[in-house]
């Protein structure tokens, strides 16, 4: 890590802040990502990790702060155009498209890639047949590396809880991003399959996204993927470190533990 | 896909052939007020189906291009082959117009607002006689195709009308299965993750819309050469009322869907036509019995058996119903 951060972050965000009415969700948070991270974001329930997600890619307008992405001022944009930018997440709260079968989800996920003029979807051409062929191989390509090929035409909504997070997964990793984001993405995993999802998770830095952040509640996977971890609490900063400083460190503890008896 | 591209060709050329085969007026004014609805109800359907909101306003479209095509050719004696294809291309204009104000809106507010539209357009048509002619309509809509060449027989109107179908069904075929299509899709099922992977929830509802405005117009056009007079009842909501219809007992979200609803409503229009006074009642309960038992329309619950009867692994069968 040492050697990357001279270099320039793929984000940055600084002093993020989101009040909603009187409460502050998020409260002047500032961090990097660089390329070739994978970086955890934890913190008790309600700190404020998924406002920061929502901040970081459109969702919610920041109220104050700047988000930047490959040097680009990404602040106040919307999402759709920010996930053109290559930076593509998921979603706390299973979001997949329930009725469209696996394949057809993962190949809707290549929308970025297959985009065409409107003359060409009414009259296409050998350029649209190619992209089109293209986009179902790598979609086909995906779900075998998501490990959903058995699953492959089945109907989103017959999945079960695990395959449904790693469609979710397959569908972001169609976009081609270069920053991935995953909210939660182990949630209602057991285990077994938390640890071949964080295995899965591994390989896919450098090889099909430059960087990844990750919010999740099992430690377990966290500390075993992260290069860098850094842990909010009531909205604001309240350590940053490599995963063993961080599971040594006592304001960690207390925020997730409470006050030990003096 | 090609299933259903077959399925679609299969219909057009079968359909071709009806005139020849058929001398009867009665039976040819019938197939030729099926294929129009189809038309009508394709359009809606990109609405309803591939937008995924639900438009009460579609009469805007379809009396914008009647209008446009009655005016052009008792105003300036245009044929056929210009008025209808412009008729399409000022209803998309309104489309535009309306969709941006209206595709910035959800749910029951679409509703309403699309709906408003209609009535709006409806009150000028009424109202605005240097124009429109009023309430009286516009009456002697020429009849001719191409200069003086006029259309004399129905047989010839079917032709026209089944050419109109062929285009509104190739442009709705490539647009539901292109990118466009899937990203339509996308935002319908689920608004946040379309966004999260580069979709434009605004700009595909907008071109979904457009495209139905503009198969709407065309209907339109030909609607008011082949009964040759335009009144401000085309923007009444009886219009609207049979199309959706169509579309729910057909199924929407499909491409035969809509086809297949028209042609059964049209058949049933004509065949309850006794009982004057209970038809809408009648219709009413029919789409009842839609909603409740087949929300999907027709072609779900075909699907729906075919997907019951085709054989399933066991060992995902148990895994299903171990979570």
């Amino acid at each position: 890590m040492t050697a990357t951060t001279d270099r320039q972050p793929l984000l940055r965000a600084d002093d993020l802040t989101m009040t909603f009415g009187g409460i502050t969700a998020v409260k002047d948070f500032s961090f990097h990502i660089q390329p070739g991270e994978i970086v955890g974001l934890i913190g008790p329930n309600g700190a404020g990790k998924t406002t920061c997600f929502n901040m970081l890619t459109g969702f919610y307008a920041p109220s104050n702060g700047r988000v930047r992405f490959k040097g680009q001022d990404i602040t106040n944009r919307k999402p759709h155009a920010i996930a053109r930018l290559g930076l593509v997440r998921s979603f706390q709260k299973t979001n997949v498209m329930k009725r469209l079968t696996v394949f057809e989800n993962v190949l809707t996920g290549h929308y970025m890639a297959s985009r065409q003029s409107l003359l060409a979807t009414f009259f296409p051409g050998e350029a649209v047949r190619r992209a089109e062929r293209e986009a179902r191989e790598s979609a086909a390509a995906i779900v075998e590396t998501m490990g959903l090929a058995q699953r492959m035409n089945a109907p989103a909504h017959r999945l079960s809880c695990g395959e449904l997070r790693l469609l979710e997964v397959a569908v972001a990793l169609a976009a081609k991003p270069s920053l991935l984001m995953l909210d939660e993405p182990a949630a209602g995993l057991n285990s077994h399959e938390a640890g071949t999802f964080g295995a899965v998770l591994k390989t896919l830095v450098g090889r099909s996204i430059d960087a990844l952040l990750i919010v999740e509640h099992n430690m377990d996977l966290v500390m075993s993927v992260s290069d860098r971890i850094v842990v909010l609490n009531f909205g604001r900063k309240l350590a940053e470190g490599r995963p063993a400083e961080i599971l040594e460190n006592r304001q960690v503890a207390e925020a997730y533990l409470g006050k030990a008896a003096a | 896909m090609t299933l259903e591209r077959n399925i679609l060709l299969a219909l057009l050329a079968g359909a071709a052939l009806l005139p020849f085969a058929v001398s009867d007026q009665y039976i040819l004014h019938l197939a030729i007020m099926a294929l129009f609805y189809a038309v009508l109800a394709t359009s809606l359907n990109l609405v309803v189906g591939y937008v995924g909101e639900f438009s009460l306003g579609h009469t805007a479209f379809l009396g914008t291009g009647a209008y446009t095509a009655a005016l052009l050719s008792t105003q300036a004696g245009l044929p056929m082959w210009i008025t209808i294809p412009l008729a399409g291309l000022v209803s998309a204009v309104f489309g535009f117009a309306i969709g941006a104000i209206t595709l910035r809106l959800q749910g029951p507010y679409f509703v309403i607002v699309t709906l408003s539209f209609a009535e709006v357009l409806r009150i000028v048509a009424n109202n605005w006689i240097a124009v429109t002619n009023g309430p009286m309509g516009l009456a002697g809509v020429g009849q001719n195709l191409f200069g003086d060449m006029a259309v004399t027989d129905k047989a010839g109107f079917f032709l026209i009308v089944l050419g109109i179908a062929a285009v509104a069904l190739y442009l709705s075929y490539r647009f539901v299965y292109s990118n466009a299509g899937r990203a339509a899709v996308a935002v319908r099922e689920n608004r946040f993750v379309a966004q999260s992977i580069g979709v434009d929830p605004f700009g595909t509802a907008m071109q979904a819309f457009v495209l139905g405005a503009f198969l709407a117009g065309l209907a339109g056009g030909f609607y008011a050469h082949y009964i040759s007079f335009v009144g401000p009842e085309v923007f009444r909501f009886s219009f609207m009322a049979t199309m959706i219809i169509m579309v729910l007992l057909g199924g929407k979200g499909t491409l035969i869907g809509p086809l297949a609803g028209a042609v059964i409503v049209t058949v049933l229009e004509e065949y309850l036509r006794e009982m004057q006074e209970l038809r809408l009642t009648l219709f009413g309960l029919i789409v009842m019995a839609i909603v409740l038992f087949l929300p999907n329309g027709l072609m779900g619950f075909i699907a729906l058996r075919r997907e019951q009867q085709a054989p399933r692994p066991t060992l995902n069968a148990a895994k299903e119903r171990t979570v």
